[in-house]
């Protein structure tokens, strides 16, 4: 009886452990493909200000380096 | 004014979330103080109520992923392959948890870890197909030809379901005869419960494919931006 009970006992701790994992994999992926997202928009809209900015200069009053 | 936000609000997952979760509780009290004690195996056969459910639940997610395939390469709608590639990857675990709680209830009872047998045989195939699937995905970087391979593989894949269904009414197996659409004769509790597991899977499974869509909307979100960079730049 005992016996059997640890066979039942690692069977559904297993379960409950593969689905916590996948959860956590999920939110995880999600995490990173907002923060791949927003970089990705920044990115975008970086270059768009460049593009529409012929002389190349960039903004004057940003501390960052054109081009 | 404040501008209204355009994306709209996602009431159904967390209600899907708390009844999931609710239904699982009320599943593990039947399968652990309601249902009578199975009279050969003793209480080790607690593990079918979970084991049998999540074989049916993932079956039921590679049908659907199936079937979104199918439509899929009639529409070229790239919803259809965010369903099919979100049910296939639930459906996945719920195969693995399938066979592992298959693998901890044939060491008890059968003395071995695995029964090379057609039905255990071909489950593994499914798993083996899905995981394939998914490697498939990740190797594919052109994303319409990527759906395109992933959506017959998808197909290919629904055709092992009816075979491990079946197996052990073709062929002699080390599992069971059937009990449960093969007159096995199953106590009318112990069949209560089996049919409230799956249900509570089945939620759980609705669940989980709506958070893994979500998923793949985003990583589409993201290989669109990813392009117009790489055009701009």
């Amino acid at each position: 009886m005992e016996e059997n009970l640890k066979w039942l006992w690692y069977a559904f701790s297993a379960a409950w452990i593969i689905h916590i994992l996948y959860v956590a994999s999920i939110a995880s992926r999600a995490k990173d493909l907002r923060g791949q997202i927003d970089n990705l928009k920044t990115l975008l809209q970086e270059q768009q200000r460049r593009s529409s900015d012929p002389s190349g200069q960039g903004d004057p009053h940003s501390d960052r380096p054109a081009g | 004014m404040a501008e209204a936000d355009s994306t709209p609000v996602d009431k159904l997952t967390p209600v899907l979330a708390v009844t999931g979760a609710v239904l699982v509780v009320a599943a593990l009290y039947l399968i652990f103080v309601w249902v009578p004690m199975e009279s050969t195996m003793g209480v080790v056969q607690r593990i079918f109520y979970f084991h049998v459910p999540s074989a049916a639940t993932s079956w039921v997610a590679f049908l659907i992923g199936g079937m979104a395939a199918i439509r899929y390469l009639m529409s070229r709608d790239g919803r259809l392959d965010d369903l099919s590639v979100s049910c296939n990857e639930v459906g996945l675990v719920f195969c693995i948890v399938n066979l592992v709680t298959g693998m901890f209830w044939a060491k008890p009872v059968w003395g071995i870890w695995w029964a090379w047998d057609a039905r255990g045989q071909s489950a593994l195939l499914l798993a083996v197909i899905y995981v394939g699937y998914l490697i498939l995905r990740q190797s594919v970087t052109e994303p319409s030809q990527r759906a395109v391979v992933c959506a017959v593989v998808s197909i290919c894949g629904m055709v092992d379901i009816p075979i491990i269904y079946m197996a052990n009414r073709w062929w002699r197996t080390q599992h069971p005869a059937p009990v449960i659409f093969g007159g096995g004769g199953l106590d009318v509790r112990m069949g209560i419960v089996l049919a409230f597991t799956t249900l509570a899977l089945l939620t759980v499974l609705w669940y989980l494919v709506r958070q893994r869509r979500k998923l793949a909307v985003m990583q589409r979100e993201a290989e669109g931006l990813r392009r117009m960079v790489h055009a701009l730049g």
